[in-house]
């Protein structure tokens, strides 16, 4: 794992019916994550929290399966497509959060996407950790992303 | 690849102890002596006394005072995020769950998160989402455990 620089919570609600299979929700804009690098990101369960702090029921462990997230870059490509969300709690993994090769992110255009609805409520909320680094600071952390 | 982070064994711990059932935030006390150094770790410990945790400590600050650990399986434990702030005022963690930094527990391999920077300790808060029930109406303290070099 790299180190963690910056960290911060978004959360995407479901909507006040349950989503069909194959729904598509962006992300919220957030001003914080505008002009960052991406270094990683992790989806936490219910189990881990049960009320997100918009204070929604967090969606359970068993829905973590039925989810996928696309993150695009500023140029709109798809550089994170379908990543299962599962696969990002660290709870599953070992404890390790998933880092990858840093970014520019364009949150507003990244999406989740539901493909088993079974486990997930209307008004559920899906929290996602994003860890980044902001443009401004990027010349002075970059160096723990230099490839080896 | 195992990344490339700071290996310490140097840890000081905060207590922020919780002591109503309301929502709302729950600033650190202030530590001048944890934001002299660099942080190059977090992680939580909370009473499970099955995985070996510690679940009731008495603190030097506190006298004779035996103070309650938040207990792993409660809603005050799953309702609460940290935020924390660096030395520069801005964000370092936002919302950053609790629950997810307890790390001693079998699927987690004991790993903690390497979170990097300097901390301003008055800024930075525990924020609870919703009413919670403290045990026995008695106040429970998170307690942070701090990696430093």
């Amino acid at each position: 794992m790299k180190p963690i620089v910056r960290s911060y919570l978004t959360e995407i609600n479901v909507g006040t019916t349950q989503p069909g299979n194959g729904t598509n929700i962006n992300f919220k804009d957030y001003p914080q994550l505008r002009d960052i690098y991406i270094t990683g990101f992790a989806f936490y369960d219910a189990t881990q929290v049960s009320v997100s702090p918009a204070g929604k029921a967090v969606v359970a462990a068993n829905g973590l399966p039925g989810i996928t997230v696309t993150l695009l870059d500023i140029y709109n490509m798809e550089i994170i497509y379908q990543y299962p969300s599962y696969d990002a709690n660290p709870i599953n993994v070992s404890g390790f959060y998933r880092d990858i090769n840093p970014f520019q992110l364009q949150l507003t255009k990244s999406y989740i996407s539901i493909l088993d609805n079974s486990n997930i409520a209307a008004d559920d909320s899906i929290i996602v950790n994003f860890f980044y680094i902001s443009l401004k600071d990027w010349s002075k952390y970059s160096a723990y992303y230099a490839r080896k | 690849m195992l990344g490339n982070n700071q290996t310490t064994n140097k840890v000081k711990s905060i207590l922020v102890p919780i002591n109503g059932d309301a929502a709302g935030r729950y600033f650190l006390p202030e530590n001048p002596e944890i934001e002299k150094y660099t942080i190059v770790g977090l992680s939580v410990s909370l009473s499970a006394p099955n995985l070996g945790d510690i679940s009731r400590i008495t603190p030097y600050t506190e006298g004779n005072n035996v103070v309650r650990i938040v207990r792993e399986n409660s809603s005050l434990a799953e309702r609460s995020t940290l935020t924390l702030y660096s030395k520069d005022k801005s964000i370092l963690l936002y919302n950053f769950p609790i629950k997810a930094l307890f790390n001693r527990n079998s699927a987690t391999n004991n790993r903690i998160y390497p979170i990097t920077g300097k901390i301003s300790t008055r800024n930075s808060y525990i924020s609870i989402s919703g009413r919670i029930a403290l045990l026995s109406g008695t106040a429970e303290t998170f307690f942070l455990n701090f990696f430093y070099i």
